[in-house]
């Protein structure tokens, strides 16, 4: 577990060189660790993975990856950007996105035969990925014809499929019914068994605690300010609610008024601080 | 002054046309647009052209999402009458609006791409296998397609 893969150091980046994402950001993350990263909307959290992913690179600051300094220079070689590209994945939040091709189908085989991975193999892949997450019917149809639901699954499929090592989600369960997002918690859970590191960005507290060894929690001046394990983080209330992830909740109960901070955690042990 | 012969040229152009048109409909409403996409690249068709189009064709569902949404959204709140001058505006801020949006969309699209591999030329899975009934279809259409091309020799217009 000693076995580093990134490393932030003080890393810096804004966008169009005015509007700054990520102040000072120090990282490190393990093989087969599961990262999450928490914070409110606009707080670099999906800036952060997308540096992470090779897509952006910071004004300031050093990002090693592997083993070595990532610099855009270095994905001008096609072998690095290759190797690369193959060892990181990254499920994009906004699926829309991710799904561009004409049928989910060659959504799903675009990224591996885009890294020269033979098409026997491809199809291998395809057709167990398409069994765990229960998408076969949906190969043929067209990405805009699904749900969010069914996107997401596509979208992650579309991911998997290379077999990274990292698998990198930006908020892969917003807006998802609870049996779906269970699905795809308990398919990262078992990702990171078979030895694949996961990083999370998610507003869900209620699947921090599974998804996470480390969470990190983002500011709104795109700064960490704090890290720490789930629990321990989870039940800094103060904390939380410094940083929206808790709402003050008020209701009445047996003819009186109670008002207290409301974590999306688990319901029924919540404290009334205030009777 | 209308003659006889600029008439029938005329009506043979209109025929021509409608004809050629109706084929076109009739294969696009009845062939999945995928499958079309993939004659395209048997017929040895640049990829990059193939995607940009499939691409094009993917998301123009999305921005008539947007604009249908736009539209609800404004029903939602005024009603179904609006005064043509805000009506004017609307419509020219949505225009704007969905340039914005596509010329972002235009940067994620191509972040996804890279993110996933993609350095300037798509490969695609290439399945496509003429089965017996294709040969059999390919001949019937050769067959009618000489037959009127010989009955088009004999009869004058």
């Amino acid at each position: 577990m000693n076995d580093l893969i990134f490393e932030l150091k003080d890393i810096y980046y804004s966008y169009l060189g005015k509007y700054p994402a990520l102040c000072g950001i120090d990282i490190n993350i393990r093989r087969g660790e599961k990262i999450s990263v928490i914070g409110a909307n606009g707080s670099g959290k999906s800036t952060l993975l997308h540096l992470l992913d090779g897509l952006i690179f910071a004004d300031r600051g050093t990002f090693m990856a592997f083993g070595v300094e990532l610099k855009e220079s270095l994905f001008n070689d096609e072998g690095f950007s290759r190797g690369f590209r193959k060892k990181v994945g990254l499920v994009f939040q906004n699926p829309d996105i991710q799904l561009f091709c004409p049928t989910v189908k060659e959504d799903i085989v675009f990224g591996p035969l885009q890294l020269g991975i033979q098409k026997n193999e491809v199809n291998k892949r395809l057709e167990k990925l398409i069994n765990i997450l229960g998408i076969k019917d949906l190969l043929n149809r067209s990405p805009h014809q699904l749900s969010i639901g069914e996107k997401r699954k596509v979208a992650i499929a579309s991911t998997l499929i290379i077999d990274p090592d990292v698998i990198i989600l930006d908020e892969p369960t917003a807006g998802l019914d609870p049996l779906t997002t269970r699905h795809i918690i308990d398919l990262l859970l078992e990702e990171n068994l078979s030895g694949k590191t996961i990083i999370t960005s998610t507003h869900d507290l209620h699947i921090v605690s599974e998804i996470s060894d480390i969470v990190y929690v983002f500011s709104q001046d795109k700064k960490i300010v704090h890290f720490g394990q789930p629990d321990i983080i989870l039940e800094d209330t103060v904390l939380l609610q410094d940083h929206n992830l808790v709402h003050i909740h008020s209701h009445k109960h047996k003819g009186k008024t109670h008002v207290h901070p409301h974590i999306h955690l688990e319901h029924h042990s919540e404290h009334h601080v205030d009777d | 002054m209308i003659t006889r012969q600029g008439l029938s040229g005329a009506l043979l152009f209109v025929m021509r046309v409608t004809t050629s048109v109706s084929f076109a409909v009739l294969l696009s409403i009845t062939t999945k647009h995928f499958e079309l996409l993939r004659v395209l690249r048997i017929f040895k068709i640049p990829p990059v052209f193939v995607m940009t189009f499939g691409m094009c064709y993917r998301y123009i569902f999305l921005f008539v999402e947007i604009i249908e949404n736009t539209y609800l959204a404004i029903k939602s709140r005024v009603g179904t009458s609006v005064h043509h001058k805000k009506g004017q505006s609307v419509v020219a801020w949505n225009i704007a609006h969905l340039w914005m949006r596509s010329y972002q969309l235009n940067e994620e699209v191509y972040k996804a791409m890279q993110s996933r591999g993609y350095q300037g030329e798509a490969l695609v899975l290439d399945e496509f296998k003429t089965k017996l009934r294709d040969w059999l279809w390919l001949c019937l259409v050769l067959i009618i397609s000489v037959f009127l091309f010989l009955f088009n020799l004999h009869v004058k217009v």
